[in-house]
């Protein structure tokens, strides 16, 4: 197979910036407002994801500082130089695995919501299977046309997701909302908890910086990428409990998908408009499946420099697959899913904030001494 | 060499193209718009429950097309079948239909007076209608007086398909405040998970076809049907919800009739904590609208007779409504007017504790003081100011 080779290997500042957001849309987007309601009462729940917001674009910050500090660096080689080579070699196998993991989980889900709604008679292992043949093929070719990718489909995936939110006007009470602030505060902590999670996959930025050539300002447009997945969660879960109330839309398993299901416009073509839902959703989890998957390989090639990717594609691949097809139904993968979003919080939040201060502290810099 | 083997991979990969597992031609679709639950027969013999669930199919040859004109035969096709779960039945329903029942244009579901009159019932048909992933939130619920059966059997004028019919019918709401907005089922998913009592229109057999009259009214609670309430209940209850849009008023003014038609109506209430027990309630309706028909000789343009007909306006309406608040508050003794909500919105410390005693037992709801007061705006008078003298 030969990818397509672009002129230049490098990405902007702000080209890398998309990643943030088309890596965090995924999964998450389609059961948060269930999550959140059940934590938190009427309409409370933005605060717990403002909140979540917050912390995540702090924490996206705090990641791209630590990476920009070693500018056209691999994970592997700036951790070796802050934490020595045998912990590096440790850190980076388990990030690649984590990743790895991401990509499986992901796989899954497409799957089995794929089957619930729109393939009744497919079998689960050829919709899966297709899926991650188009995230192999995506990954075979150059990185930088990954990254390229997220810019083409951001708009798209955002542009769909308000039309949703907007057709539903008509159907939304305003009393679903009151009354305000009746959530204890363990109502609220759980809440942010469980939004947190839907922010999880920053850590891609430790190793997608390297393509960046003078990464000065990647942190702050990384943080402000930040906001918009804040914000689409907000309008979701706002949109789910006025349509719904909260009572409902704790118990719908998708709610973001009954709410696409719920426009209803006249005149043929546009009355199902979940069909648009879906496009754009799959495109998004993706973007998503495609740079977990292409992080994971990174990983496992930077120790490994010799191995070309394709190879490691070629072996990672069938085994990232049966992994995927191993839990039994979607209440294992749902605990499945919460095991990720604890190992994202780990190596996506704690483990680079960690690796910033020993750097701070150690006084290590990028490599313009070095070389 | 090396072409023909690419060319031969070529012809390997074709049959793995040729689409899409889960297609099913339009042509073998059988479409059901109207869904109708009755209890059957054999159940009064036997403890379990036995429903009768018909199903109306579209039969496209009597719909006709653009090109094609619309055949002599029926465009409908009800079909029933028994058992204890829907599920069940819609299986069982395949081995009597050519065309596998395709639920994603369902509009209206019909359930009969005789089914919800088990409280466990009403959750349990429903569960069906809410798990399935070909159903959609939007349908309409409606309970039926006599057999939902007999409903969805008639062959309406201007609409092909009964289930259609109704479904316009229904959506006329705005039109008349007779009617009450449609209970869809997404809706009543909220109301059985929550304990506010609900109302859900119901619909009878007439003369002419279907009739949608007056509404059901179920108990938070426990789903339990406590009774039915008129037309005229519906109306009042649109005023106190603020849904009375389209309304009509009929009242006498110099012992003729003056029918005024309501453009906006909203309402106000306020409640007042006098002490746990004793909660008073200040409903506040405006409306306005303009007079459509007067048997009385009046001139409009005269500003004094203006405010008399608001005044005779005001003294209806207000008569109306405290009369169905006086029957709801006597008769079924259950909230329906929405009280509960309010007291939950703006005095939820209160709400807390008397949650539980609010209209169950001997409850504080049907004791509650309610006050209503009207305010009317006549803004025009049609086309002329005076029509006979």
């Amino acid at each position: 197979m030969k990818a397509f080779e672009y002129a230049d290997k490098y990405v902007t500042e702000r080209e890398i910036a998309y990643t943030i957001p088309s890596m965090v849309i995924g999964v998450g987007i389609l059961t948060l407002p269930r999550l959140l309601a059940e934590a938190t009462n009427n309409s409370d729940g933005y605060i717990s994801v403002f909140i979540a917001g917050m912390i995540a674009v702090v924490t996206t910050w705090l990641v791209a500082k630590l990476a920009t500090r070693f500018p056209e660096q691999s994970f592997y080689s700036y951790t070796s130089q802050i934490v020595t080579k045998p912990i590096s070699t440790i850190l980076t196998i388990l990030v690649g695995v984590h990743f790895l993991l991401l990509t499986v989980y992901e796989i899954r889900m497409v799957g089995i919501i794929a089957k619930f709604y729109l393939f009744d008679t497919t079998p689960i292992e050829i919709i899966c299977l297709v899926f991650f043949l188009i995230v192999i093929y995506a990954v075979s070719g150059i990185r930088v046309g990954i990254l390229r990718l997220n810019m083409l489909f951001l708009p798209i995936i955002l542009v769909i997701s308000s039309l949703i939110i907007i057709f539903n006007i008509g159907l939304m009470e305003g009393q679903n909302l009151y009354p305000f602030f009746k959530t204890s505060l363990g109502g609220y902590a759980k809440g942010i908890k469980e939004s947190y999670f839907s922010f999880a996959g920053t850590g891609i930025l430790l190793f997608y910086i390297q393509f960046v050539k003078k990464p000065a300002k990647v942190p702050k447009h990384a943080a402000a990428f930040m906001l918009l997945p804040t914000f689409l969660y907000i309008l979701i879960h706002m949109a789910c409990v006025l349509v719904f109330s909260y009572n409902v839309t704790s118990t719908m398993l998708f709610p973001t998908i009954e709410l696409a299901k719920e426009v209803e416009i006249p005149g043929g073509f546009f009355e199902r408009f979940e069909a648009l839902f879906f496009t754009i959703w799959i495109m998004a989890i993706f973007n998503t499946t495609a740079m977990a998957f292409d992080v994971s390989i990174m990983a496992f090639s930077s120790l490994l420099p010799k191995i070309k990717k394709f190879s490691w594609v070629l072996v990672l691949a069938p085994f990232t697959y049966i992994c995927s097809m191993m839990p039994e139904n979607f209440n294992a993968m749902s605990k499945f899913g919460e095991f990720i979003s604890y190992l994202g919080v780990v190596f996506s939040t704690a483990l680079p904030i960690t690796l910033l201060v020993i750097a701070k502290l150690r006084g290590i810099k990028g490599n313009e001494e070095d070389i | 060499m090396k072409k023909t083997y690419k060319f031969f991979l070529l012809i390997v990969i074709v049959p793995l193209l040729t689409g899409c597992w889960d297609r099913i031609e339009i042509e073998e679709r059988g479409f059901v718009v109207g869904v109708g639950i009755d209890l059957a027969e054999k159940d009064k013999e036997k403890d379990s429950q036995v429903f009768k669930t018909t199903c109306q199919f579209v039969v496209p040859v009597g719909i006709g097309g653009p090109t094609i004109g619309a055949g002599n035969e029926k465009a409908f096709m009800n079909v029933s079948e028994t058992g204890d779960n829907m599920f069940e039945i819609t299986r069982k329903m395949a081995t009597k239909v050519a065309r596998s029942p395709f639920y994603e244009h369902l509009q209206v579901l019909i359930l009969s007076e005789e089914v919800v009159r088990n409280k466990e019932n009403l959750p349990a048909v429903l569960d069906f209608f809410l798990r399935d992933h070909e159903m959609r939130r939007a349908q309409k619920l409606l309970i039926a007086r006599d057999s939902a059966k007999d409903i969805l059997d008639f062959e309406p004028k201007v609409e092909k398909l009964p289930s259609m019919y109704i479904d316009s019918i229904s959506e006329n709401y705005y039109k008349t405040a007779v009617i009450m907005k449609p209970a869809r089922i997404g809706d009543v998913h909220e109301y059985l998970l929550q304990d506010n009592n609900f109302v859900i229109p119901s619909i009878r057999k007439s003369e002419d076809g279907v009739k949608i009259d007056g509404a059901a009214v179920f108990r938070g609670n426990n789903n339990k049907l406590i009774g039915f309430i008129d037309e005229q209940d519906v109306a009042s209850l649109n005023f106190i919800t603020g849904d009375a849009k389209g309304a009509e008023i009929k009242t006498q003014y110099k012992d003729n009739v003056v029918m005024f038609e309501v453009q906006n109506a909203k309402s106000k209430i306020e409640p007042k904590i006098h002490s746990e027990d004793d909660i008073e309630f200040n409903i506040k309706i405006s409306t306005e609208g303009n007079i459509v028909l007067s048997h009385t000789p009046v001139d409009f343009l005269d500003d004094k007779e203006v405010d008399k007909i608001e005044k005779a306006i005001e003294k209806a309406l207000k008569e109306e409504i405290s009369k169905t608040i006086k029957d709801i508050q006597k008769d079924l003794k259950v909230d329906i007017l929405g009280l509960n909500r309010i007291l939950e919105q703006k005095e939820y410390e209160t709400w807390k504790k008397i949650k539980n005693k609010w209209d169950q037992g001997e409850g504080r709801f049907p004791a509650s003081k309610i006050n209503v007061k009207v305010d009317t705006k006549v803004r025009t008078s049609g086309s002329t100011g005076q029509s006979l003298k």
